[in-house]
């Protein structure tokens, strides 16, 4: 109800909004660089015989960015947009906006795991605070951030004989008796022609910036160590990856150097 | 993205050809050497291109109507006779046959794909802005953004962009990958549908996997880290391939080496007639002005007929 409410706020508003993102989007999304670029490329032309600007390869244009909020906000549409270039998201914008849930065949706790160890479950239980990467390695080092095997699992699993005749737990071991995968199914699942890149992610904010990991995962998947099995929080849809990679964010935790993730068409699709 | 995008042009966001524009290469230019007096014409670059790049195999019938999907094809040339400077002998000349083909003296062999250029016909003529030429200095096709218009495959001088009449991938039209045969295709590489223009991408797939490493570890991509299929494939190592920014890249010193560059479309090389260096390099249809990135050096010919 509360979101008919809105909705209806931002028609009125939207208006005055939409002549406001016309002159917002010829700066914003303004990838050329500015003059000052263009002679320093000019000079190195003259170096090199060649065509590029070599020694300016890592400075992006930009300043030091102040610190960084925990919050990124999903794409906004204004009404105009919503209409015209996507009445889909118009329509969704009424339902949660959530993705499909997913019947994975073990109902995975992701918060018993990842929860924070403080804080109670609605299972009664507390989380165990594990880094999600513990489970999730590849993450750090490869485009995707991989689902543990199963002797990861059990590799913990068989020294925790308190939980060992629960209903899930007793599924788990029949899978490893069985000796065969668990059949995971896909929740975050992009279109064959995205290139989507973890390593680069996790590099930069987690180990470049020092920003804890939940936030960092949690710009894309949402609070994951809230849920049981995962459900798709965001619209991972173009537009929610531009939102993020027309920002300047900093290179490293001094947050004296700044720069943007690619906008070239060719570095995310294939 | 707003409405507003769709309003503005197109062309404003594209990378132009970038010698002295205003977006300049970040660090790297990809570019190629092929050297024809190595090739042999065994056609294993081509076949590396359609396993690497997930390419349809479209059967006899289909390539005979011009449907073909080889992004690297090799063009065969026989040799024929070099017609004569002295007028005299020129009658003679064209009684036997101008041009007549003589299979006997060996043919040579020119290996074409995409040549990249830096100031591509085929990218100002796409209305959706589906191809671009990107910062690394390559011709981009983004397929979810082609509506296939096929004006780019009209723009090309190389006619090298190959158009999909077909769905490859549903098993209930075209039968291309039966069922062990999916196994084989890449993940890396989309596989692509109908109405989608396609063409080679220098295996951008394998370059963004080197450019991720390099920047996690604040370096450039070295020579040597990254092979296209083509010249992995190539046994003869007729195929050189990397970044030619970078002083140490074995294309890089090839292209210094034969006087050929990228910014020019008449190459210094062809005044300097006292120079007796044979230099062999040249760029195919130069004059046109694409400003290709793929250079080719000519074959040594030992006799002439
Ligand atoms: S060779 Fe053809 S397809 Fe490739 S960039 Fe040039 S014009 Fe475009
Ligand atoms: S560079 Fe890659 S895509 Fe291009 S012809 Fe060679 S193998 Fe094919």
């Amino acid at each position: 109800m509360h979101r008919i409410f809105l909705n209806s706020i931002v028609l009125l508003v939207g208006l005055f909004a939409a002549t406001a993102s016309f002159a917002d989007s010829s700066t914003a999304h303004d990838g050329v660089a500015p003059s000052a670029g263009n002679a320093a490329a000019a000079a190195a032309v003259e170096k090199k015989g060649f065509i590029a600007d070599y020694d300016n390869i890592f400075i992006v244009k930009g300043g030091p960015e102040a610190k960084p909020t925990t919050e990124i906000k999903p794409l906004e549409w204004n009404w105009v947009d919503k209409l015209f270039y996507n009445p889909m998201g118009w329509i969704n914008s009424f339902t949660d906006q959530l993705g499909p849930e997913v019947e994975q065949p073990i109902e995975f706790p992701h918060d018993r795991h990842a929860g924070d160890p403080g804080k109670v479950n609605p299972d009664g239980k507390t989380g165990d605070g594990i880094n999600c990467m513990y489970c999730h390695t590849f993450a750090r080092r490869s485009l995707t951030a991989g689902i543990p095997p199963l002797r990861k699992c059990i590799g913990c699993h068989q020294n925790i004989p308190s939980v060992r005749d629960t209903p899930r737990i007793v599924k788990l071991f029949e899978y490893w008796d069985a000796g065969k995968p668990i059949p995971w199914k896909k929740v975050h699942d992009l279109p064959d022609y995205v290139r989507f890149n973890h390593e680069r992610h996790i590099q930069r904010f987690v180990f470049k910036q020092e920003r804890p990991y939940k936030e960092v995962c949690g710009y894309c998947h949402g609070d994951v160590a809230s849920m049981t099995v995962a459900r798709r929080q965001r619209t991972l849809s173009m537009g929610f990856c531009v939102n993020c990679h027309k920002k300047n964010h900093s290179l490293d935790s001094t947050y004296t150097k700044a720069g943007h993730g690619p906008n070239d068409c060719f570095m995310c699709h294939k | 993205m707003s409405i507003a995008n769709l309003l503005q042009n197109w062309s404003r966001y594209r990378d132009t050809h970038p010698y002295g524009g205003a977006k300049p290469h970040m660090g790297y230019k990809w570019a190629m050497a092929i050297d024809m007096d190595i090739c042999t014409g065994c056609n294993a670059c081509s076949v590396a291109c359609y396993a690497e790049n997930n390419l349809a195999v479209v059967g006899k019938e289909k390539f005979l109507n011009g449907k073909s999907m080889h992004w690297l094809r090799i063009e065969r040339y026989w040799h024929d006779t070099p017609e004569p400077t002295d007028p005299l002998q020129l009658t003679a000349y064209t009684a036997s046959g101008a041009g007549k083909h003589f299979p006997d003296q060996g043919a040579h062999f020119l290996p074409i794909m995409c040549q990249h250029c830096e100031a591509a016909p085929c990218e100002t003529v796409c209305p959706v802005g589906a191809t671009n030429h990107t910062q690394d200095g390559i011709n981009s096709q983004i397929y979810n953004r082609c509506v296939g218009s096929r004006y780019c495959l009209v723009n090309c001088p190389y006619k090298v962009r190959y158009f999909n009449w077909y769905n490859y991938q549903d098993p209930a039209t075209e039968n291309v990958w039966p069922e062990p045969l999916n196994q084989q295709l890449n993940p890396d590489v989309t596989v692509r549908s109908k109405g989608v223009m396609e063409k080679c991408t220098f295996c951008v797939q394998r370059l963004r996997a080197v450019m991720v490493d390099a920047r996690t570890e604040e370096r450039l991509v070295r020579e040597g880290e990254v092979q296209t299929a083509c010249q992995q494939a190539c046994m003869a190592g007729a195929i050189s391939f990397g970044n030619m920014l970078n002083p140490d890249s074995r294309v890089g010193k090839q292209w210094i080496e034969q006087g050929v560059n990228i910014a020019l479309d008449v190459q210094s090389k062809n005044e300097h007639v006292g120079d007796n260096t044979p230099k062999r390099g040249y760029r195919i249809l130069e004059n046109l002005r694409p400003y290709p990135s793929v250079m080719y050096l000519e074959q040594v010919r030992e006799s002439s007929v």
